[in-house]
């Protein structure tokens, strides 16, 4: 417990690298940056954010505070690899990655200070969205939809956690890979596979019963997300397995893969490793 | 103080550096010479704590590389020979980022930031984008950098390199005036009348094996066997060299062809002013007498063979 506390307040309250909150927020949240593209990204987030929030409330009760929910997540599968494909990659490539490496802080704190900023992000989003569904949710026609607020809550749960998870798997490629580029490439392939690839493959070779169904799609948000909002659909896997396990396994395995990105940054076994054959043991001269 | 001992690192069955060990005091600038290969990056980079030697250590005021790690980065400032800087942000964002990570209490931050941009002659590109500094300006924002914690020993590693002539000057005053503020400064450079200029203690490194190490003067000193002179004269010059060589305490004298005996002397200054005394009384038209005095650049080629690892 004594050790956990430690953690915590070493990793999260006192992490030096918390600074990365406000340099994601200057780069990702501000108009006035350097860069036209995350201007660019940002007015066009905005102009659907405020298209979103227009049609709901001119839907008269026809939208469900759930489509916020699946909007949110399906952008968190575009924007998450998008915001830090280039974290460790990025700062390989630029050569300002020694900066962070000679400063007195650790390499967890490196990976969580990171991870913690592009959760900053996270947060904006899902307040923004809360919005827009909070209109949906006080106008909707209870005869179209029934969603519940615990049942809303849970699907916010898995939308954050899957977000934190998707952050967490960017962060550990993004450390293994040498270009900001093919860790973004990796991410999303590795999506579409887990999500969609593999198990329409393995239900070609299982079967397609409602509960195996369940199983191959278990990771996929939407389809948790999709359970909870019309429990109608659950007729495989039993209701209580979707929703909290599901926040659960995106949590565990985002800390899995955090633990796993700060192991894989001992700098001089990086800095030999990512040089070509043929050079290596020349690094640094 | 710094206290590097027998500091080596191998690459498997190569050995970049090969037990260096030399000390500096606060104030001390040291010049790390070398050609490209020889050792010099892997070195300040085991100091720096981002590489881990194979043996030796080094200690930073009593705070050992290996063992203590974090202590040491608290008290380096370090610039690589390449490097880049988030192009995003402003100058001020920049360094309040670092300043954050050193842990520089919030309440300082901005008097810092202010602080080490004008040390740095870049108060008036606070509020410019990183990206649309020259590259001598990014030089010195990444030296601000290295200050923002008020470091004491300051690693930089080609600093000067792919800087015009103006960005050099102005940044070796910034060096000398970081020496005069009592922080300890390694500059490794393979341009050496750079390094001359203000450095008070110098090593040179070949092939990861330091040749020779200590101030100036005296590596230059430890050298010359021998004091070399110029004399000039409006004519004679061979009678003269002939004359010359039967004085004591000469070991050659030879005329130059442009109206000047090269002497080599072992003599003390009260012989040597026998020597130009007796020149003069023997009816030499002598008109001037110099003493060559060898540089940095004699001393590297004199030590090193161009050979790297």
């Amino acid at each position: 417990m004594e050790k956990l506390a430690h953690l915590w307040r070493t990793l999260v309250m006192e992490n030096p690298m918390n600074i990365e909150t406000t340099r994601f927020r200057r780069k990702f949240l501000s108009f006035s940056t350097s860069r036209g593209a995350n201007a660019t990204v940002l007015i066009l987030v905005c102009l659907a954010y405020g298209m979103l929030s227009l049609s709901i409330i001119s839907s008269k009760g026809n939208v469900s505070p759930d489509i916020v929910v699946y909007l949110q997540t399906a952008l968190f599968t575009i924007l998450a690899p998008a915001l830090l494909h280039g974290s460790i990659a990025g700062e390989r490539e630029r050569r300002s990655w020694d900066f962070l490496l000679v400063a007195p802080i650790t390499h967890a704190q490196i990976v969580v200070g990171k991870f913690l900023g592009a959760c900053a992000i996270m947060l904006v989003v899902v307040l923004a969205g809360l919005i827009p569904a909070a209109i949906a949710g006080l106008t909707h026609d209870p005869a179209y939809s029934n969603l519940g607020i615990f049942a809303f809550v849970e699907m916010e749960g898995i939308s954050i956690t899957y977000a934190m998870c998707v952050f967490a798997v960017t962060l550990f490629f993004s450390a293994r890979v040498k270009r900001p580029m093919a860790a973004l490439g990796t991410v999303y392939g590795l999506l579409v596979v887990t999500l969609l690839g593999l198990p329409a493959v393995l239900s070609v070779g299982i079967g397609s019963s409602k509960v195996e169904a369940d199983t191959l799609m278990f990771l996929n948000p939407f389809i948790a997300e999709s359970k909870l909002a019309e429990p109608s659909n659950i007729s495989g896997l039993p209701a209580y397995l979707f929703g909290l396990p599901h926040v659960l396994l995106y949590l565990g395995l985002s800390i899995v893969v955090l633990a796993w990105t700060s192991k894989t940054l001992v700098f001089a076994e990086n800095d030999v490793k990512f040089l070509p054959k043929g050079h290596r043991g020349a690094s640094g001269n | 103080m710094l206290e590097v001992k027998n500091l080596r690192k191998e690459y498997g069955a190569l050995t970049a550096v090969e037990g260096i060990s030399f000390s500096l005091q606060p104030g001390d600038i040291f010049g790390f010479i070398g050609s490209n290969g020889a050792g010099k990056t892997t070195t300040i980079r085991m100091i720096s704590t981002l590489l881990e030697p194979t043996s030796g250590t080094a200690e930073l005021f009593g705070a050992d590389i290996i063992k203590n790690p974090m202590e040491v980065r608290r008290m380096i400032g370090y610039m690589p020979d390449f490097f880049g800087l988030y192009d995003d942000v402003k100058v001020w964002e920049y360094l309040d980022f670092f300043a954050c990570i050193y842990q520089v209490p919030s309440r300082q931050r901005m008097e810092v930031i202010d602080n080490v941009l004008e040390l740095t002659d870049l108060t008036v590109k606070k509020d410019s984008f990183v990206q649309s500094l020259s590259r001598g300006m990014q030089q010195r924002l990444c030296l601000a950098r290295c200050l923002v914690h008020d470091p004491k020993l300051l690693l930089l590693d080609e600093p000067a390199s792919g800087l015009d002539p103006r960005a050099r000057a102005e940044l070796k005053e910034l060096i000398a005036e970081l020496g005069r503020m009592g922080k300890i400064v390694i500059v490794s450079s393979h341009i050496l009348p750079e390094l001359a200029d203000f450095c008070n203690t110098v090593g040179i490194i070949e092939k990861g094996e330091l040749l020779a190490c200590g101030p100036v003067k005296q590596i230059v000193a430890d050298l010359q066997s021998t004091r070399v002179f110029e004399a000039q004269l409006l004519s004679d010059t061979d009678r003269a060299a002939a004359f010359i060589s039967a004085m004591p305490h000469v070991q050659l004298a030879q005329p130059t062809g442009e109206g000047a005996v090269r002497i080599d002397y072992t003599g003390s200054p009260e012989d040597q002013a026998v020597l130009i005394a007796e020149l003069v009384k023997s009816g030499f038209p002598l008109i001037g007498f110099r003493e060559e005095h060898a540089d940095l650049e004699d001393v590297f080629l004199k030590l090193t063979t161009g050979a790297v690892n």
